[in-house]
């Protein structure tokens, strides 16, 4: 909401700049977004008017004009602009003007070409004038200023640029301040300063209009109230200079007199307004109702319109003639040819309003006051107030007498205050005075008042009548000046609510924010200043809720500390992915990752669907840091994936998962000894963190089936029974078509098996004796997996063997063809003793010939 | 006899001192003093001796055994010395060479500063609570005192799954499922951090971004508790000289509510760039928990009072890091996520 600072000043007198109301107003709730001034810097341009125009003697494309500024000498101007007349209106940039303008900055004495020129005319754009408030005629050459301009009179003052713009940043509860009175009103309240508000003379119930128009709501549950006036012997002009700048300065283009007193009534009041050329209204007459199922009509944009039941239009005797709050008609609007108007103001209900402007995508200044709620007893005020306004212009005469529909109206409520709930609330230690004069400052009624300081019921500031007259300033709220003291730390507020002052109160009509205790304490808050109240820790004795975190949160803390630790960076990829991410993976029909979440309202595709899994984000991340250039990466990520329920009408699944991809390897190093992330290598930091987090006989099992995976390098991780994950090379397929140019390989894990896996660490006693370690290869089958073999290991080495860790594959010369040679180091230990070595020799052997029998296998070096 | 063992003392001192190593010394020493040594050889002839003489010759055998240990124990320690200067001379390594190449990795920048705004409430008393990133219109906006129609919701822009299914636009709906968990019990003290979802996309806006919120209540939580808990956040967060600022605002959830700013990081209140001039950087929007909230929580808000805040991790993070671009927090570069 933009506000003019000049027509606010009319309003409410204020004794501060800009920049201070702006700065309280913030203070109070009113956000002042931006202060603007609206000269933008123009200094020392004047009125002109061209007394003769020459050919410049040396320049075919110039004049040379001479300018009349009022009582001094005229000044000799050249010019290139075109289509200049003598006798024309023009602003002149004098010599030491400023202008915000990037190529003339400034104004200094320069000859062109022989003849010397004391100034320079200037177009809109050179005074900054904004382009889309001006009409096309006036935003070529040099900016038209009309007849009646006066000569030498500084362009600021003539063209209403002598103000200041505040735009408001209202926030949803606030729309009351849409309005100027109201926001003047607020201004008072916040600064003490008086109101005046403009006097709004009252029309009488009964007059001519009875017997020339008629008003009929059909749908009185949308519409409560519908009034109207009408004005006769209109004729349309351009609007006078006041009007056109008071309008400029809040951001609206000047049409003409009749569509400007409109929009300036709809500005002062908040109550939006729709004139209806009455000749073209059949019977003479409206009706508010639903609309019919295959209705149709054209809004003033020419658009066609589908009505259907949800709409409430406005019709005449025969068709429709308006959206209701959201656009006219074409049928019925105000020309130039209209003599008659018919002024409409209602009070249309918010949800439908909303509901009509959605639809059709209107979102008009009318719909957007309709739908936040305007003030229902203002409808026949702000007729009133346009046909005098239009009658004070000239523009019209007055029919007498109104129309005045009145359904049900539900007055403001009446709330219950206590001091000490705002005390309590609050931290503070406000006195009763100090409450009431801001409810006094708000035009809050106080219906009743107890245990107070005296004051006595008081009802003078008769917000809800609304009906007219000025509504002057009472209760004065000085900025910073009131007797209460800061309660910082005070307990006394904590010892509950005693029988303490009250009051019964009812806020103004146009607040229908306040509704309940605790929007009055946040009234009382906002205007007392919300810095004034003190700083306190809760006196809550170190009670909590609960643990700090969960188990699950801190799995989750730790493994991303340990992913970090190993030199994984953690990123942060979009939940959201697009859904051909699936099709690249290859994902089967039927497979879980298909039973994605759809979003109905993506921005656009790329964020189509909730990642059923995490492989397109590492993938995706992998091929653009590669893109970069990055060509060594190990990224993980804890994050969440999603999933449909199983159940039919279930809510999604978010699952908490672990990922990680690597690809590249160490950078070279003068040291040698270069390893490749690869597979084993993630295999290896799963391995430590299954160790780090207790999970204990974790197993790798070959998976050939996993989308996106290498079916030769890809294997199921499992505890006992459950499968915690995956870890594979990327298929060279989905490396492709990812753009991956290296090898990646990645791990995913589900959280919550992983969760109910990880065990608790426990205490085992540190070995007393010595251990024995022993070397064993033997040569197996080369397709034979070696956890089999070291599977058999352990299990024939029995409780004293404490380690079994294979540390060399070998195939190759000295071994059969279709051979391995896997090497173990044993560890032989026992809790008891020193082992000798003929003891171990003895379990050896015992392993030796059992995987004689098992594997075929032939120990080597025997 | 004494002259003999004089004349081995003599002879030992000369020959000691050609030893070259720690080995040739060690052979030396067994030669010499050893069981089969000189010296034994010498003293097996004392039963020759008179008795006189015997007490007399085995303790000069015994000085110049102590005497020789000693001298041999003494070059040993030279010798030992040496070698090891040796060693050291040819052993020199560049130090100046680059070390074993040992990747960092790191959390992302995000989660630092979200768990280190986690550990500050933890601090303060505050649990962990999670809840749903998809979730119903209930939750997200109903029982947040947000009914349908309500013009504040055209606030937030939402990603709907189904009319009534959609991600979450804040991470407020975890207040009333905190609620419903805990009630009748108090206090509820707990934050939520997690991501949420709006329809917005440019240079400070991401359609995913994080928020932690923050709720409180208990019997006599006051506005000016929500005052000290977040100046003692802002404290905690951004260094000892932190200021705040509450500007009275609208949220449907709050009553009253607050715009909530913190002295600008980077000009300390001074104004720059960054704040716009104004030296306050608006950081979260915060107040006294809804009356209506805490009724469909099922508290009853004559009984209890709360205060709530939602806090941007994002803004934060930009702030403390002074960054100027909110998606360089979501494109996963290495070359940005390694410096930190």
């Amino acid at each position: 909401m933009r506000v003019s600072f000049k027509w606010l000043k009319e309003l409410v007198a204020l004794d501060m700049s800009p920049e201070a109301l702006a700065e309280a107003m913030t203070r109070a709730g009113i956000p002042v977004e931006s202060v603007e001034y609206l000269d933008k810097g123009v200094e020392g341009v004047l009125v002109g008017q061209l007394t003769r125009i020459e050919r410049h003697p040396n320049a075919d494309k110039l004049s040379v004009v001479q300018v009349d500024i009022g009582g001094e000498r005229p000044l000799n101007v050249v010019t290139a602009a075109p289509g200049i007349v003598v006798g024309q209106k023009a602003p002149v940039a004098r010599v030491g003007a400023k202008l915000p303008s990037e190529s003339h900055p400034s104004i200094v004495l320069t000859d062109f070409r022989g003849v010397p020129s004391e100034g320079m005319l200037c177009s809109a754009e050179e005074l900054g004038l904004d382009p889309d408030k001006l009409m096309p005629h006036e935003k070529e050459g040099i900016y038209p200023l009309p007849a009646d301009a006066v000569l030498g009179e500084n362009i600021v003052r003539t063209l209403g640029l002598d103000d200041v713009v505040l735009d408001l940043e209202l926030t949803p509860n606030r729309s009351d301040c849409m309005g100027m009175w109201n926001v003047a009103r607020e201004v008072a309240a916040v600064t003490g300063g008086r109101l005046s508000l403009p006097e709004v003379t009252e029309s009488a119930a009964e007059g001519e209009i009875q017997d020339q128009a008629w008003v009929r709501v059909d749908a009185a549950d949308l519409c409560p109230r519908f009034s109207a006036r009408l004005v006769e012997n209109a004729h349309t002009e351009p609007s006078p200079a006041w009007l056109k700048q008071r309008l400029m300065a809040m951001g609206m283009r000047s049409i003409n007199n009749i569509v400007d007193v409109s929009n300036l009534v709809m500005l002062e009041t908040n109550q939006p307004l729709h004139f209806y050329d009455y000749d073209t209204l059949a019977g003479h007459g409206i009706v508010a109702r639903r609309g019919l199922e295959g209705e149709r009509f054209v809004t003033l944009d020419g658009q066609t319109r589908n009505l259907t039941g949800e709409t409430l239009v406005i019709a005449d005797g025969e068709k429709a003639v308006g959206l209701a709050g959201v656009m006219g008609g074409l049928n019925t609007e105000v020309t130039d040819q209209t003599t008659k108007i018919l002024i409409e103001a209602a009070w249309f209900h918010p949800t439908s309003i909303r509901r009509t402007s959605q639809a059709f995508g209107l979102r008009s200044e009318a719909a957007q006051r309709f739908e936040k709620g305007i003030d229902v007893t203002q409808t026949k005020l702000a007729a009133d107030r346009a046909a005098q306004m239009l009658a004070a212009i000239g523009a019209g005469r007055e029919v007498t007498g109104a129309l005045d529909v009145r359904g049900e109206i539900e007055a403001p409520p009446e709330i219950r205050l206590r001091l000490d709930k705002i005390n309590h609330d609050l931290g503070t230690q406000l006195d009763g005075a100090v409450v009431r004069r801001f409810l006094d400052a708000l035009r809050i009624t106080v219906l009743e008042e107890r245990g107070g300081s005296g004051v006595g019921t008081a009802g003078e500031n008769g917000a809800a009548g609304g009906s007219g007259g000025a509504v002057d300033g009472a209760g004065a709220v000085g900025a910073g000046g009131n007797s209460a003291r800061v309660g910082a730390g005070g307990n006394s507020a904590r010892a509950g609510l005693p029988g303490g002052v009250e009051w019964l109160v009812q806020p103004p009509s146009w607040r229908r924010d306040i509704a309940l205790e605790a929007d009055l304490v946040e009234e009382a808050a906002r205007l007392y200043g919300y810095d004034k109240i003190g700083a306190t820790l809760p006196a809550g004795g170190g009670r909590q809720s609960g643990s700090a975190r969960t188990p699950s949160q801190k799995l989750r803390r730790d493994l991303a500390h340990f992913m970090a630790g190993q030199g994984f960076l953690e990123i942060v990829p979009y939940s959201f992915i697009h859904p051909g991410h699936l099709d690249r993976l290859r994902v089967p029909e039927g497979h879980p990752w298909r039973e994605a979440v759809a979003l109905m309202n993506p921005q656009s595709e790329e964020q189509g669907i909730m990642r059923t899994t995490m492989l397109p984000s590492l993938l995706s991340c992998a091929a653009g840091n590669l893109n970069r250039q990055n060509r060594n990466l190990r990224l993980f990520e804890v994050g969440k994936i999603y999933r449909k329920s199983p159940a039919p009408e279930g809510h999604p699944l978010e699952i908490w998962s672990l990922g990680a991809v690597c690809t590249g390897g160490r950078p070279k190093s003068w040291l040698g000894g270069e390893p490749k992330y690869d597979f084993y290598y993630l295999k290896g930091v799963l391995e430590a963190l299954f160790q780090k987090i207790s999970v204990r006989n974790v197993r790798f099992a070959p998976d050939q089936e996993v989308p996106g995976l290498h079916p030769g390098r890809c294997a199921r991780i499992e505890a006992e029974g459950r499968v915690l994950g995956f870890v594979g090379e990327i298929h060279p397929k989905t490396a492709g078509d990812y753009e991956l140019d290296q090898r990646a390989v990645v791990f995913y894990l589900d959280l919550e098996a992983l969760l109910a896996e990880a065990g608790a660490k426990t205490y085992r006693p540190v070995p007393r004796y010595p251990a024995l370690t022993r070397d064993l290869a033997v040569t197996v089958p080369a397709e034979l997996p070696s956890q089999e073999i070291t599977d058999a290991v352990i299990e024939l080495g029995g409780a004293l063997l404490q380690e079994a860790r294979l540390f060399d594959v070998y195939q190759g010369e000295q071994i059969a063809a279709g051979s391995k040679s896997l090497a173990f180091s044993l560890t032989w230990r026992s809790p008891e003793k020193t082992l000798t070595d003929q003891e171990v020799n003895a379990l050896q052997e015992r392993i030796e010939s059992g995987l004689g029998d098992l594997f075929k296998g032939q120990i080597r070096g025997r | 006899m004494r002259e003999q063992l004089l004349e081995l003392k003599e002879k030992a001192e000369a020959d000691l001192e050609r030893c070259v190593d720690l080995e040739a010394l060690n052979e030396f020493r067994v030669s010499v003093l050893g069981k089969k040594g000189e010296l034994t050889k010498l003293l097996k002839n004392m039963g020759r001796l008179s008795a006189e003489e015997r007490p007399v010759i085995g303790q000069l055998a015994n000085e110049i055994r102590d005497q020789l240990e000693t001298r041999i124990s003494r070059f040993s320690e030279t010798l030992r010395d040496q070698g090891i200067q040796r060693q050291i001379a040819g052993e020199t390594l560049d130090v100046t060479l680059p070390g074993t190449d040992v990747r960092t990795g790191g959390r992302h920048l995000l989660y630092q500063v979200q768990e280190e705004i986690e550990d500050v409430f933890i601090g303060m008393g505050y649990s962990v609570y999670e809840g749903f990133e998809i979730e119903t219109d209930y939750y997200n906006f109903e029982v947040m005192n947000l009914p349908k129609d309500h013009p504040a919701r055209d606030m937030q822009d939402s990603f709907y799954i189904t009319p009534e299914v959609l991600l979450r636009t804040h991470t407020s709906p975890a207040q009333n499922r905190a609620m419903e968990a805990m009630c009748p019990n108090i206090p509820v003290k707990i934050i939520v951090p997690g991501r949420v979802y709006r329809r917005d996309d440019d240079a400070t806006h991401s359609p995913m971004f994080h928020q932690v919120e923050g709720l409180l209540i208990d019997e006599h939580v006051r506005f000016s508790d929500l005052k000290g808990t977040l100046l003692e956040f802002a404290r905690q967060m951004f260094g000892p000289e932190q200021r705040i600022r509450l500007r009275p605002s609208y949220f449907p959830f709050t009553e009253p509510s607050a715009e909530v700013d913190i002295s600008c990081v980077m000009c300390h209140g001074r104004g720059c760039r960054t704040c716009g001039g104004t030296g306050w950087l608006e950081i979260l929007g915060a107040g006294m928990v809804h009356p209506r909230v805490l009724e469909m929580g099922g508290y009853d808000p004559g009984k209890v009072t709360g205060f709530a805040f939602g806090l941007g991790v994002d803004r934060v993070t930009m702030l403390k890091y002074g960054l100027d671009d909110l998606r360089l927090l979501f494109e996963n570069d290495v070359r940005f996520l390694k410096q930190f």
